[in-house]
């Protein structure tokens, strides 16, 4: 449970932290979708130095970013692998049937990796600088245009926050079940496969219930006062654009012109 | 057979997933008598949750040690196998303990305990009727489902599955919270019968000072993850300056022993801390 790095805020007041989180949220996007322009190391190089600047300005520290990356190393080390043993050109290294080491096929797999972990470090960037609250906001003003197509967006963002804000509640509840069902002889993590699945019964059939109950509790805390879906809500926070927000995203725009010009 | 617990020097850190307080306890050194009722008492965030999660090794210590009886709870302790040996002689009742409740039955959910420590079915069962009798519960209710039950009830088949386990030490973190008048008298008056009648160490937390009063031998007063006091209850409730000092309030007995001192001007001879030891107090002064 101490690997739940995916996902915090870290409070804090650096300049990234002062950004509205709608235009962290559209940079963000954004610069996911440009990542995709990038084809050789020189475009690859400047990514990287962005995306380094712009965590060192968060200040947090490097350590924290590298431990969210770690639960999703498997996964980015399978994708790199097959990236490299099934791309073909270039110099060849090793071959076997229809698997190939290849030049271009190395490269590749760097690129994917830095890539992925590209991804992850700017999408913890928004996350670790912006407060939940804020970021369901966020989402949803930008899901606003999908009203349009009757999509329940207000409902949506209001499950997100609920979501979010019960996060640590149920941290906390699960520590004290698990805690509970060791005061009465269980073990985790020991044994066979099996037994091990077998003591996790004891913890979710407990935390259901709560659960259930709790949401219960909650959908009638809301409604006692006055809220219905499908109804529109006004916002005690405001959102206010500054020109450093209209500042980001310009910059995004000359990331993207000097990525348009340095591709082969 | 009975178990003395020591505290030596004992500091500790609470982490719940990626959050870490540092020393929820700090050097801490004290020792629970076998066989007495004790209290703990203090503000929120005082430590004394931790205090009672160390004694059955679900908090390990940062620093110090703990002696259970004859086994030893120290930073780096061979976790599983010496630890479940303590947890099977100090039983655990946690702050709603009804939540811990997850069996399709009343009775497998008592028997969850017991057969955890490796006692057979059978012996399991035999508990599960002697301990819900203990419980003050009828035993119709053994095949019923937990979730079925009232609150009071619920809570009372949880404390009858640690029961079950047969415990020499029972720790209980607030057990009358959110109980009505009545469901919170039945469990006093059955913790006070484990401790006088099974001679069961029983150390617990509370908010209430009339509990306290009625019901405790010793008191521990806990303030910022340190203990401040440790003191027998009759003792305790004479510290007139100390408490005004922790923010502690008075049972209602002696809160209104003092009223009547200073209104009648009369000294009563020792401070009252039951409602009874009130009403012999003023007869024998002559008030009444």
């Amino acid at each position: 449970m101490n690997k739940l790095i995916l996902g915090r805020y870290f409070p804090g007041d650096s300049l990234i932290h002062q950004l509205d989180a709608r235009a962290k949220l559209t940079s963000a996007i954004y610069f996911i979708v440009i990542l995709f322009l990038a084809n050789n190391w020189q475009t690859y190089l400047l990514l990287a130095v962005f995306t380094i600047l712009v965590m060192f300005l968060t200040n947090v520290r490097l350590r924290i970013y590298i431990r969210g990356v770690r639960p999703l190393i498997w996964l980015i080390l399978f994708t790199v692998c097959l990236q490299i043993l099934f791309t073909s050109g270039g110099k060849i290294y090793f071959s076997w049937g229809p698997i190939t080491i290849s030049h271009f096929g190395l490269i590749n797999g760097f690129y994917i990796f830095c890539r992925f972990v590209m991804i992850i470090f700017i999408s913890t960037v928004v996350t670790f600088t912006t407060k939940p609250m804020d970021l369901t906001d966020g989402i949803n003003f930008l899901l606003q245009p999908l009203r349009k197509l009757k999509v329940p967006v207000d409902e949506f963002s209001l499950m997100l926050s609920i979501a979010l804000r019960f996060v640590p509640t149920l941290l906390d509840e699960t520590q004290k079940i698990m805690d509970a069902q060791r005061a009465r002889g269980v073990v985790f993590g020991e044994g066979s496969l099996v037994r091990q699945m077998k003591t996790l019964v004891p913890i979710f059939i407990p935390l259901f219930t709560s659960s259930l109950n709790r949401s219960e509790e909650m959908a009638n805390a809301m409604e006692v006062r006055g809220y219905q879906s499908g109804k529109p809500r006004s916002s005690y926070r405001q959102r206010k654009w500054q020109l450093k927000d209209t500042v980001s995203l310009v910059i995004m725009f000359i990331l993207t012109f000097s990525l348009l010009v340095l591709r082969t | 057979m009975a178990m003395q617990i020591t505290f030596t020097d004992v500091s500790a850190d609470y982490v719940v997933g990626p959050i870490r307080n540092e020393n929820v306890l700090h050097s801490i050194n004290l020792t629970i008598k076998p066989g007495t009722i004790t209290a703990i008492i203090g503000h929120t965030g005082a430590g004394k949750t931790s205090l009672l999660r160390c004694m059955n090794g679900l908090l390990l210590p940062k620093t110090g040690q703990i002696q259970v009886g004859k086994y030893q709870i120290t930073p780096h302790i061979d976790q599983r196998q010496t630890l479940n040996k303590i947890r099977q002689h100090v039983g655990m009742v946690f702050q709603f303990p009804e939540s811990q409740l997850f069996a399709e039955t009343v009775e497998k959910d008592i028997c969850f305990g017991p057969l955890n420590f490796g006692v057979s079915l059978t012996e399991a069962q035999k508990r599960a009727k002697q301990t819900l009798q203990l419980v003050g519960l009828n035993q119709d209710i053994l095949q019923q489902s937990p979730f079925s039950l009232s609150g009071g009830q619920k809570r009372r088949v949880a404390i009858a599955g640690v029961l079950a386990t047969n415990p020499k030490v029972l720790i209980l973190d607030e057990p009358g919270a959110g109980l009505d008048p009545d469901g919170k008298q039945t469990i006093y008056t059955l913790l006070t019968r484990l401790n006088r009648e099974a001679g069961m160490t029983i150390i617990l937390v509370t908010h209430d000072m009339n509990d306290v009063a009625q019901y405790a031998d010793e008191a521990i007063v806990m303030q910022n993850g340190q203990v401040v006091s440790q003191t027998g209850v009759r003792e305790l409730f004479s510290l007139n300056k100390q408490l005004e000092d922790w923010h502690l309030d008075l049972p209602d007995a002696l809160r209104f022993q003092k009223r009547i001192e200073r209104e009648t001007g009369v000294n009563l001879p020792y401070p009252c801390l039951t409602v009874d030891e009130l009403a012999d107090a003023l007869i024998k002064a002559g008030l009444v």
